[in-house]
């Protein structure tokens, strides 16, 4: 108790307690006074953070209308209060110097940009978007109707809300747009196949804080701690109990330092890596037998024609050269047909060449039981593994057998009944031409093993922006409709029945996909969708082939696409072959840019590295180009989904200030200005946008659109304006409408249940009731794996969903991934459909037959089974197939500026003789965007820097500190050099080889700049996900700065030269 | 009152309680942080919620080279410090990277506190170490006075600045934002009774899984500052990590450096009076 | 600033921690604080002894900070754009009637 002490401390000190003036006597009124701002705050606003897909919780702290603090939410099971460092700079993101407040535009050729009004540059933006999508249109392409413009392309979406995705996707295919992407595409799309075909669903199976019950985890193709810091607690929660954690990079990084074992290994060279696992696994005999046999399609017998990569020389059958594709008929099931629940759909009409024939009825696939039959998936995976033995890992990965057997033992030894052990993994995984096959190998792996749907098993696939699994779901993607309903492809004739024949399933919850397609037609077209028009499914722009981003781009260079948005993406940066992104950009009419503040992308055309080099001038680039400045997550409402499927709404804490709007609001209004525009077009191409449901309520002096409407409509409601609770209720008769099915629930009861926030400390492990995860809530997917066929837990210890005989309903820890009433003796009835087509021990829900997928008859398509191919670029030739070296069904580009490096066999391949290999930092955000603008994470890592051995240092001549010249056969860029033990030479084939990394955060603009690494970048892209492959390329590295002006394409000219590149190399099948 | 006096008085070492003895009568138990380096990912994300909180200014941008470090040391600019030190190791690999996040130590015995002779530094209830900066005039005693070299002028500002273990926040109930932030909680907040007890069972618990290099900093009563109120568990020696082995508060011995100065001149004293009585013959 | 064992006696007593505070002249949350040695809004891992400490207050104790949450879970605008667009879709209320499932809100 504080007692009435003299006004001046020397009396104080004197007469008190405090004799030496060290406490009580000297301090000032001011301290003690002191009190947290935050304390004093008008209100705090409930919100997510806005950079990775981890999603921690934020308070945002409002006073005099000003947001004075961010910081980490306590009560969130998410973080549990914890922020990384960008997390806990998003003060200084949000209210920092760096922000533009004022909409820019650049008149075509001018040399500098000029202000304009907001209301002046949305009017000429709509006129060029309904000028360059007329110019574009295209009724038809290659004899079949696809109603749809070519003449522009939306890029961005992964950092906006989920309802701004949704206006996106539903405006732009509204006007016939089909090239609308996001970083979706370059980061986890192959996840979504590669997950999706194995288990039913493409995304996480698990959650990161189920870690911390592994027994076992694996982090590979994974930066974990550096890229996930805030979720990397719960791997050392699980550590904390005795886990094991492994990590297998090519780069000793931060999450090495606190890994139990780690493994260095050749980049690009994981499936040698998990198909040796899986070979140990089948010929040591650590397969869980019963879990296989009953929940995998090991027992199901495969057609007679199929042929494997192991009996072909590293083809499977079905494969055309000329076209460089599979026909993948002859991968099915014996006598029938099974759809996927996610990959190629609807590629192949039923009456086309490729087509899969009649539905054979939907008759059940044929098992051997005994696992004995010749063609039966369990006999064909072991013949096509049998040769990743020990000694191959060591001779493709670089990995010496006794760490390879450390990681197999650790791995098997914690996986059975009692024990289980979970994957994690990220971009290093699907960044590569064969990315959706490394998936399907651990999938196998966790199939075979036991581990899917079980506690602290699982994958957890971790993705890289604050909602990019919403851009994933709601889809800003070009072959995906709103929950992974495809994209419908140009047939000839296809009317909604051919769609969904060909698309859905006979049995699971696909077999619904007309009542999804059907709801979302209603929620786009309202009245005008009835069933004599197929509810406007001839509204649909039809796509004929990819139209990836990348696809874009050509489109761009080739002077077919004039316009381009960019919602908070950065692909002069981000993207592979920046420079490409950037001579695309050159040839557009017009570019829209929306940002916090002047990105890469923004400002090229005025010191972009090709006016540097002169490789073109800024008077002669005609591009017209618009900065809209973009409201931040604090200035908005809206839905994040994060890594582990969960929406966590944000609330608007503060309006945005001067010109900075939401992406809500500038879709919303830009599609408001062009049907106004085209209001009482009698032409047929305006139809879809003038019958469009587009009346969102708006508030505010800013006339924000509500986005509770939006989720609504998300939700979904019935006839009666009730909002639907969940997909089971809706039907394909017109009479329910939803925008997304997976998301039907968050809105049930109108309740907004992604702002549930019941404390952690409050709820069990799983934490359900903050936010709402698709679907219908449940954390952990395929739960009903975790008990077994009887319904039991495998053991107690494991336990997490059963059976309870008395209530006749599955209970446990978590929502049932399964009909919560169904009893796990039912069988199906002959004929039966749909979810009732499973039986009661089927637990993957989603697909046909209702089991994880250790063979993929189909959804994937450069094969059933991971086989081991090299990266395109190379040192090594591929030991398992000579003569398919690489992903025979690979995307490539061709063009001048994405040449190849050499074979490595060819005597050219000596001039590029490094690995490169390509990463984050924890410091930074992809491109850089919103830390390098940042002093507070710029400072912590101010410069690009090269890590690379002391070996390779001394043999280049390389100082710690110093400058380096890293070459690729596309681009030169310079970088500090960081010399490290932690890049570890590795031996390969019997040669040393070196492998170097760098972050590829950086570019010319900010506080802190260097070149981008992606203009060492190719485009060569999986054939599934159109995904590039920068995590592993050949590059030279040399002492010095790299050269300037003319003198930097000469030098890489000069190293093509050398290597012997022409535009041929490198693209043998 | 002048310094000299204040320092020989300074030999009155209280029981270890060093709120009570700067006169808090009545007060909370002394907290502090428990800093175990063994789970530091290294991410600064410390270095970043510190300075959002504090408005402390960035540091300018320079790449040191330096492993991972860009921040270089503690400083008026810096109040958390991540350092990385690369090793050969026995460990997985062959390599070892040790991460750890430094900070002003809240020294029982703290010599900044001492010397200052404006009474701008001052312990708090809760036995922190905090600088105020509506007393401070610039002069900087304190910054040679600290052993670990942690407190340091400002540029263009002439105070001094250090880490106020978030006195504000205290204030108020709220967790120091660095160990708020701290995604792997490496940085422990709490009563420092307390953490002791962990941070003993912490170090127990490695040393059974084989972790034999791991040690306490700073969690000791007896040693030279009379135990840190922000200590740490190290995995090698201090020195490694750019802390001093056995740190000991410069103002220490200034207790008994008067006393023998006194007597010294006491003793001249008497030598002068004898000679002035001896020498009028 | 009180001692641990002030705070606690007035917890025993059946006060709050609001109340507590107001009596001893310290922010609520400071109380907490003291009382249980966790901050109001801490994140750190919770040892088994801190979860039964007497005083200890299972999550949810961010609010004893002070200031109001913002947090709703429902906006007025949202039922009358649905009702709206319901009502405007005549096709879809006949398909509902056709099922036999409602076709208005009641």
């Amino acid at each position: 108790m504080s007692r009435r002490q003299p006004g001046w401390p020397l009396l104080r000190q004197l007469s008190g307690p405090d004799r030496l003036g060290r406490g009580a006597a000297v301090a000032s009124p001011r301290t003690r006074s002191l009190r947290a701002r935050t304390a004093s705050a008008d209100r705090v606003v409930k919100s997510v953070c806005p950079y990775c897909a981890v999603g921690c919780g934020q308070n945002v702290y409002v006073s005099a209308g000003r947001v004075t603090q961010i910081e980490g939410d306590p009560d969130s099971p998410v973080s549990r209060g914890r922020l990384c460092p960008k997390g806990s700079a998003t003060l200084q993101l949000t209210t920092g110097p760096s922000r533009v407040r004022q909409v820019l535009h650049r008149r075509p050729h001018a040399s500098e940009w000029e202000p304009i009004s907001l209301d002046a540059a949305l009017d000429m933006v709509a006129d060029r978007v309904i000028e360059s999508r007329r110019k574009g249109w295209e009724w038809e392409a290659g004899g079949k109707r696809v109603r749809r413009s070519m003449g522009l392309a939306s890029l961005g979406g992964a950092t906006l809300d989920n309802e701004e995705n949704y206006l996106i996707k539903k405006l732009f295919s509204a006007l016939g747009v089909v090239q609308v992407e996001n970083q979706a595409r370059i980061c986890h799309s192959s996840t979504v196949v590669g997950l999706g075909t194995s288990f039913g669903r493409g995304g996480a199976t698990t959650f990161p804080a189920d870690l911390q019950n592994a027994d076992c985890i694996v982090i590979q193709g994974s930066n974990m701690a550096e890229a996930h810091p805030v979720a990397y607690q719960w791997v050392v929660e699980a550590k904390a109990k005795g886990a094991v954690v492994v990590h297998v990079d090519p780069r000793f990084s931060r999450t090495s330092a606190l890994a139990d074992l780690y493994v260095p290994l050749r980049a690009g060279t994981d499936i040698a890596f998990l198909g040796g696992i899986i070979n140990y696994v089948l010929a040591e005999g650590k397969w869980f037998e019963e879990y296989v046999k009953a929940y995998t399609n090991a027992s199901t017998i495969i057609r007679e024609d199929y042929t494997d990569t192991e009996d072909l020389g590293g083809v499977f059958s079905g494969f055309d050269p000329e076209t460089r594709r599979y026909l993948p008929g002859s991968w099915q099931y014996e006598g029938t047909t099974v759809n996927a629940a996610s990959g190629a759909r609807d590629q192949f009409h039923r009456a086309e060449p490729g087509g899969e024939g009649d539905r054979a009825g939907g008759a059940s696939p044929q098992r051997d039981e005994t696992l004995q039959h010749p063609r039966c998936v369990f006999q064909i995976l072991r013949r096509h593994y049998a040769r990743y033995t020990p000694e191959l890992v060591e001779q493709v990965c670089g990995v010496p057998q006794a760490s390879f057997r450390r990681v197999c033992e650790a791995v098997t030894d914690n996986s059975n009944r009692e024990r289980t052990t979970a994957f994690v993994y990220a971009v290093g995984w699907t960044q590569h031409t064969v990315g959706v096959q490394f998936i399907r190998a651990a999938s196998i792996l966790q199939l075979l093993l036991g581990n899917i749907g079980r506690p602290g098993g699982g994958i957890a696939a971790m993705r890289g922006h604050a909602s990019i699994q919403g851009s994933s779901d709601i889809p800003t993607l070009f072959d995906l409709l709103p929950g992974y309903i495809p994209m419908p492809h140009a047939h000839r004739h296809e009317t909604l029945r051919d769609f969904v024949d060909a698309d859905s399933t006979t049995r699971g919850y696909w077999a619904h996909l007309d009542a999804y397609l059907v709801s979302l037609l209603k929620a786009w077209w309202g009245p005008v969708a009835m069933p004599d028009n197929d509810f406007c499914f001839d509204y649909l722009p039809r796509i004929t082939g990819s139209h990836s981003t990348y696809d874009t781009v050509v489109e761009q260079l080739e002077g077919r696409c004039k316009g381009y948005f960019l919602f908070g993406e950065n692909p002069a940066v981000g993207s592979a072959n920046t420079r490409l992104q950037r001579l695309g950009m050159a040839n557009l009419d017009w570019l829209v840019v929306r940002d916090f503040s002047l990105i890469e992308s923004a400002t090229w055309w005025k010191d972009g590295p090709e006016i540097e080099s002169g490789e073109l001038t800024t008077e002669e680039i005609g591009t017209e180009v618009f900065f809209f400045p973009a409201a931040a997550h604090t200035e908005k409402a809206g839905s994040f989904t994060n890594t582990q499927r969960l929406l966590q709404w944000h609330h608007q804490a503060v309006e945005p200030e001067g010109d900075c709007r939401s992406d809500l609001w500038f879709v919303y209004h830009l599609g408001r200005r062009i049907r106004e525009k085209l209001a009482g077009s009698t032409d047929e191409m305006d139809r879809p946008l003038l019958d469009l449901t587009w009346d969102y309520p708006t508030e505010g002096r800013l006339d924000e659109p509500v986005a509770e409407a939006v989720l609504a409509e998300i939700n979904g409601w019935d006839a009666a304006g009730r909002p639907l609770s969940s997909y089971t209720e809706f039907a394909p008769d017109g009479s329910t409408v939803c925008g997304c099915w997976i998301y039907c629930g968050v809105y049930a009861g109108g309740v907004n249940r992604a702002t549930r926030r019941i404390p952690h400390l409050q709820q069990d492990r799983t934490g359900s009731q903050w936010g709402w995860a698709w679907p219908a809530n449940r954390r952990l997917l395929y739960n009903r794996a975790s008990a077994d066929p009887a319904g039991e837990p495998w053991s107690e210890r494991k336990a997490y969903v059963w059976w309870d005989d008395q209530e006749r309903r599955w209970v446990g820890h978590d929502t049932p991934d399964f009909v919560v009433d169904r009893p796990p003796d039912y069988q199906p009835g002959e004929g039966s459909t749909g979810p009732d087509g499973l039986s009661g021990s089927e637990p993957f829900v989603v697909q046909d037959d209702g089991r994880g997928w250790l063979f993929a008859p189909t959804g994937v398509v450069d094969g059933p089974l991971p086989t081991h191919y090299e990266p395109q670029e190379s040192p090594f030739t591929n030991p398992l197939h000579v003569g398919h070296e690489r992903n025979p069904a690979r995307r490539l580009y061709p063009r001048p500026g994405n040449h190849l490096a050499a074979d490595p066999a060819s005597p050219g391949a000596a001039v590029f003789p490094y690995v490169l290999t390509t990463y984050r930092l924890t410091e930074h955000f992809t491109s850089g965007g919103m830390s390098r603008h940042s002093p507070y994470l710029s400072e912590l890592q101010p410069a690009l820097a090269v890590e690379l051995s002391p070996e390779l240092a001394a043999e280049r001549g390389l100082a710690n500190g110093g400058w380096a010249t890293i070459v690729s056969p596309r681009g030169a860029i310079e970088a500090r050099v960081l010399v490290t033990e932690r890049m570890t030479p590795l031996t390969v084939q019997g040669r040393r080889v070196h492998q170097v990394g760098l972050p590829y955060h950086f570019g010319p603009n900010g506080l802190v700049t260097g070149d981008a690494v992606n203009e060492l970048t190719s485009i060569t892209l999986d054939p599934n996900a159109h995904i590039q492959e920068v995590k592993a390329l050949v590059v030279d590295v040399r002492p010095g700065r790299r050269p300037r002006g003319p003198a930097l394409r000469r030098m890489v000219e000069d190293y093509q030269r050398r290597a012997g590149v022409t535009a041929e190399t490198g693209t043998a099948v | 009152m002048a310094t000299p006096a204040r320092s020989l008085l300074s030999s009155v070492r209280g029981a270890g309680d060093p709120a009570s003895d700067t006169g808090w009568e009545d007060h909370p138990p002394r907290v502090g942080f428990f800093t175990d380096t063994s789970i530091c990912i290294g991410c600064k994300a410390c270095e970043v919620s510190c300075k959002e909180w504090n408005g402390v200014p960035d540091d300018g941008y320079s790449f040191t080279g330096m492993s991972f470090d860009n921040s270089v040391g503690l400083g008026a600019d810096t109040w958390r410090h991540v350092s990385f030190v690369e090793q050969r190791g026995p460990d997985a690999g062959g390599v070892r990277w040790l991460m750890s996040s430094d900070v002003c130590k809240h020294c029982t015995d703290a010599a900044c506190l001492d010397v200052c002779p404006t009474g701008a530094l001052v312990r708090t209830e809760l036995g922190t170490v905090v600088v105020q900066p509506d007393v401070c005039n610039g002069c900087g005693y304190c910054v040679p006075a600290c052993p670990f070299g942690v407190i340091d002028q400002r540029r263009g500002d002439g105070r001094v600045w250090k880490c106020t273990l978030c006195y504000d926040r205290l204030e108020v109930g709220a967790e120091p934002a660095c160990a708020k932030a701290c995604p792997t909680d490496s940085i422990q907040f709490g009563p420092l009774e307390e953490l002791r007890v962990r941070a003993d069972r912490r170090v127990a618990e490695l040393h059974d899984a084989g972790v034999a290099d791991a040690r306490l900093y700073g969690r000791d009563p007896g040693d030279g500052v009379g135990g840190a109120g922000a200590f740490f568990l190290l995995l090698d020696a201090p020195e490694v990590y750019g802390l001093p082995p056995d740190p000991v508060a410069t103002t220490r011995d200034l207790a008994s450096m008067w006393r023998r100065a006194a007597l010294a001149a006491g003793g001249l004293l008497a030598g002068i009076v004898v000679l002035g009585m001896g020498g009028s013959r | 600033m009180p001692t641990r064992e002030q705070v606690r006696s007035q917890i025993e007593a059946g006060v709050g921690y609001e109340e507590a505070g107001r009596r001893l002249g310290v922010p609520a949350g400071q109380a907490y604080l003291i009382a249980t040695g966790v901050p109001a809004d801490g994140s750190g891992s919770l040892t088994p002894e801190q979860l039964a400490r007497p005083g200890f207050i299972r999550g949810g104790v961010q609010e004893l900070l002070g200031v109001a949450h913002h947090n709703p879970s429902e906006h007025p605008l949202v039922e009358g754009f649905v009702r709206a667009r319901v009502e405007a879709d005549e096709p879809m209320r006949a398909a509902a009637r056709a099922r036999g499932v409602p076709d208005h809100a009641r």
